[in-house]
């Protein structure tokens, strides 16, 4: 998409109201999206050490400027394939409940303004209750962007930690 | 705004007096020579009652004075102390501190009428028990104060060393209202605010006994000051309920010579914050039966805790700059150009490691508290369980005087609940089975604290039925946490640990005082949230012991740095015994299993990459050197690709989606700036 494009596209959507602003980025070859207001900051990979016994989806924790945060692997949550690391990964930090945590993602592409318009829900396009952190899906010229929760993906990594925690620490030996 | 703030400087008066009084009654039914005791809890009552009267608190000052004119009865003889006046003052402390709260919270607060029918009945049983009449009665309502004429050794000594110096003293003769009735209050606001202004020397009375309760109407302040005490005057006189204040030059003449002819009756290290009033009773020994007791605590400001927190933390970024700083010298140091600098360099590191070693120290200080603060409530809540259960049970305090960080102590407040009670519901015996076994009557439990290395230990024994190991294993066989054949294999040792599985209670049925649903599962992981750990030995027939290990702080830690496939761990020194060179020959086996003879003593040696992959007996040759700690507190000697140092490293939280991993207690930022995982020992395997 070119930005003349996309700057007809703002003015005409401005008009509306109805639009949200979503970073968008890229993990294998479908592009996803966050609201813009659950995205803190974004940062070039770093190192990230691994941190035992923790979820398969973790990819370890980083030190970003005194404080250690949690880094998830959002391909290994979404089971794609593992990827060697790339110049153009980024680390996506957001907050939920006050805590930083960081997501890979393969690159970011750009902010978007998307109209509310353009959004349809999830459950017409996929089936399935394991897709509740996805929003919706929204189409930006002839492609599709997938709308994601943050906030519930994060929840949702907590659930399957305390399972495996809870599992882990039933038996007995 | 004032009214505000004097009922927040009421309520905090009236916790500690309720604190106190607690303590007082238990021991009162204990012992029964308490008149010091007595006289103790009539005067809480009476300080109450003058600031409930003084802020309109209408109810408070009903109860607190009905209460006070039966301890006066007592207190002047007139009548004997019964059972039944006993637990009218607990009912009485129940429900001022119901009513406390609700004053604290704006809660509605609790109705007189049920208490005061109570109080009236139990004044009204007991006239006919005549006691000869009492020498000498305080008139109701006045708690006997002493009026400032005696200056006391300490405080006269330092007048001494001031007067030696060039400044010239001052005396500040402040008089106040008798009739004001918040009278304890304002000398506290009077000498605080003189102290912001001018240098003070002392008071009479002191600022400690005007906290500890006493009332004077007239206060002696001995300060210096640069204006000539002119503004020290000012400030006082603008105090509510001032009626005079004079300001006069200090010489202290006579000082000298009061004090080498003065007969002091008290000897030195038998102070006893009890007699602080200086009240001219009977009973000047009785005091020695107080056991607890809140002493002087100095002076203090409150800090909020996120300050503090945030301190903390600054403190720990400033302990990893001076670590980098020592690195960097120690490089310079190492090549010949800037060998100086290096130098130079060294030693304002080593300036800066002292400094904020103090700093570290003194911020780490302000964070911690008494145990006592949480203990107090317990004598109290073991008496009344006890009671409940039928069960006759001594209940002692060990080492309260302990001082732990707030969120270690907060930590524990619950756990060592839920043990008590357990020692008290399913512990201690009837008092029939203990007499059918030979046993005293009455069950003891004693809760101890202790310093050991870096950790404290709190232990809470009783000398009760102990827990049956082949009762356990049944029992948990029954409830499928475990197979048969799984049982049969556990050592005793571990047959206890099973208590601490999820879903597991030896109680027959739930009952009211421990069945709550709550299991030693919960208590396991509050203190393991704090790094702290727990242990249970038993045996039957003679008892359980309960024990608690807490880290002192959680923020700053000594650690050894290791590695492991190439990744640092840092495992905290309080768990490492000793790290000794492995060399391939010295591995020995046991049962199949590696293991290291170390001084006759063997330690199953397994490697931490193969514990972190959950298979501890992973076969891994590359080790050099063992790490010896324990786990469950057995030896362990875990095997590590290699050892990068010792390091003071600043505990930092791992998140919510890290928190609860086993084996793991936190994360930190190494002095290059890579993050690294901080292991606990006793869990990883």
């Amino acid at each position: 998409m070119s930005s003349n494009q996309n700057t007809h596209e703002d003015t005409t959507k401005r008009e509306t109201g109805h639009e949200r602003q979503i970073v968008a980025f890229c993990l294998g070859s479908e592009t996803y999206g966050v609201d813009i207001q659950k995205v803190r900051e974004i940062i070039p990979i770093q190192k990230i050490v691994p941190v035992p016994r923790a979820p398969d989806f973790v990819e370890g924790i980083i030190n970003l400027r005194g404080k250690v945060i949690a880094v998830l692997d959002l391909r290994k949550h979404f089971g794609f394939e593992k990827k060697e690391p790339t110049p153009e990964q980024r680390i996506v930090l957001t907050e939920s409940d006050g805590e930083r945590i960081g997501i890979i993602v393969d690159s970011v592409s750009s902010v978007l303004r998307i109209s509310e318009n353009s959004i349809e829900p999830p459950a017409s396009v996929i089936a399935g209750d394991e897709v509740d952190y996805i929003q919706g899906i929204a189409k930006v010229n002839d492609s599709l962007i997938v709308l994601l929760d943050l906030t519930r993906i994060i929840s949702d990594a907590e659930r399957r930690t305390l399972k495996q925690v809870d599992l882990a620490s039933a038996l007995v030996k | 705004m004032e009214y505000t703030e004097d009922l927040s400087i009421f309520l905090e008066e009236v916790d500690e007096l309720l604190t106190n009084t607690e303590q007082n009654l238990v021991e009162l039914e204990k012992s029964s020579s308490g008149e010091a005791i007595i006289q103790e809890i009539f005067r809480a009552m009476h300080t109450i009652k003058g600031g409930a009267a003084t802020l309109g608190l209408e109810d408070g000052v009903e109860v607190t004075h009905a209460m006070e004119n039966i301890l006066d009865t007592i207190r002047s003889g007139e009548r004997k102390l019964t059972p039944d006046i006993t637990d009218l003052l607990f009912l009485v402390l129940d429900w001022l501190s119901d009513w406390k709260t609700a004053l604290e919270t704006g809660g509605e607060r609790p109705p007189t009428g049920d208490l005061m029918i109570r109080i009236q009945a139990v004044q009204a049983a007991e006239a006919d028990a005549p006691v000869e009449s009492a020498g000498v009665s305080h008139p109701s309502g006045g708690a006997p104060f002493k009026k400032p004429s005696a200056l006391d050794p300490d405080l006269a000594h330092r007048l001494l060393e001031a007067l030696d110096q060039a400044m010239p003293v001052y005396k500040l003769v402040v008089k106040l209202n008798p009739e004001a009735e918040l009278l304890s209050v304002r000398c506290f606001q009077i000498l605080v605010l003189v102290d912001e202004i001018a240098d003070v020397i002392g008071s009479v009375p002191s600022k400690e006994d005007v906290e500890a309760g006493e009332t004077p109407d007239e206060l002696e302040i001995y300060l210096r000051s640069d204006d000539q005490g002119i503004s020290a005057k000012q400030v006082a006189e603008s105090v509510q309920d001032v009626v005079q204040v004079s300001l006069v030059p200090y010489d202290g003449s006579g000082l000298r010579e009061s004090l080498s002819s003065r007969q002091w009756d008290e000897q030195p290290g038998e102070v006893k914050a009890g007699d602080k009033g200086g009240d001219s009773g009977p009973d000047k020994d009785a005091g020695a039966d107080l056991v607890i007791r809140k002493t002087n605590l100095g002076r203090t400001v409150r800090v909020n805790v996120d300050l503090l927190d945030l301190l903390l933390n600054l403190v720990g970024e400033l302990v990893i700059d001076r670590t980098r700083i020592s690195q960097i010298a120690s490089r310079l140091q190492a090549s010949e150009p800037t060998a100086v600098t290096g130098n130079e360099l060294a030693a304002l590191s080593a300036r800066l490691q002292r400094t904020s070693q103090e700093l570290q120290e003194g911020i780490m200080k302000a964070r911690l508290l008494p145990l006592m603060s949480i203990l107090a409530k317990f004598p109290r809540m073991v008496r009344d369980l006890s009671s409940r259960c039928g069960k006759k049970i001594d209940f002692e305090l060990q080492g309260e005087r302990l001082e732990l960080d707030r969120t270690v102590l907060e930590a524990i407040d619950d756990p060592l609940i839920h043990i008590l009670r357990n020692a008290i519901d399913h512990g201690i015996e009837s008092p029939d089975e203990r007499k059918a076994l030979g046993k005293p009557e009455r069950g003891k439990i004693t809760l101890s604290a202790w310093h050991q290395e870096n950790q404290v230990v709190i232990q809470v024994r009783d000398d009760g039925r102990g827990m049956d190991p082949e009762r356990i294993k049944e029992s948990a066989v029954r409830k499928g946490l475990i197979t048969t054949e799984a049982a049969a294999k556990l050592s005793d040792r571990e047959a206890l640990e099973l208590i601490f599985t999820p879903g597991f209670s030896t109680a027959k049925q739930a009952t009211e005082v421990s069945g709550r649903g709550v299991g030693m599962d919960v208590v396991r992981s509050n203190l393991e949230r704090v790094n702290g750990h727990i242990e249970v030995r038993s045996q039957v027939g003679t008892g359980t012991a309960v024990v608690l290990r807490l880290p002192l702080t959680l923020a700053i830690v000594r650690a050894l740095l290791v590695e492991c496939s190439g990744i640092t761990y840092a495992i905290p020194t309080s768990s490492v015994d000793e790290v000794l060179a492995v060399h391939p020959d010295e591995i020995k086996t046991v049962k199949g299993k590696a293991a290291l003879t170390v001084r006759g003593s063997v330690f199953p040696l397994v490697s931490l990459e193969g514990c972190l992959k959950d298979d501890p007996w992973m076969r891994n040759g590359n080790f050099k050197y063992a790490v010896l700690t324990r786990t469950h507190d057995e030896p362990l000697a875990l095997g590590v690709d290699g050892l990068i140092g010792e390091e003071e490293i600043v505990v930092k939280e791992l998140g919510k989606i890290l928190s609860r991993l086993k084996g793991i207690g936190g994360a930190t930022i190494l002095p290059q700036g890579d993050p690294a995982v901080i292991l606990d020992t006793t869990s990883l395997i």
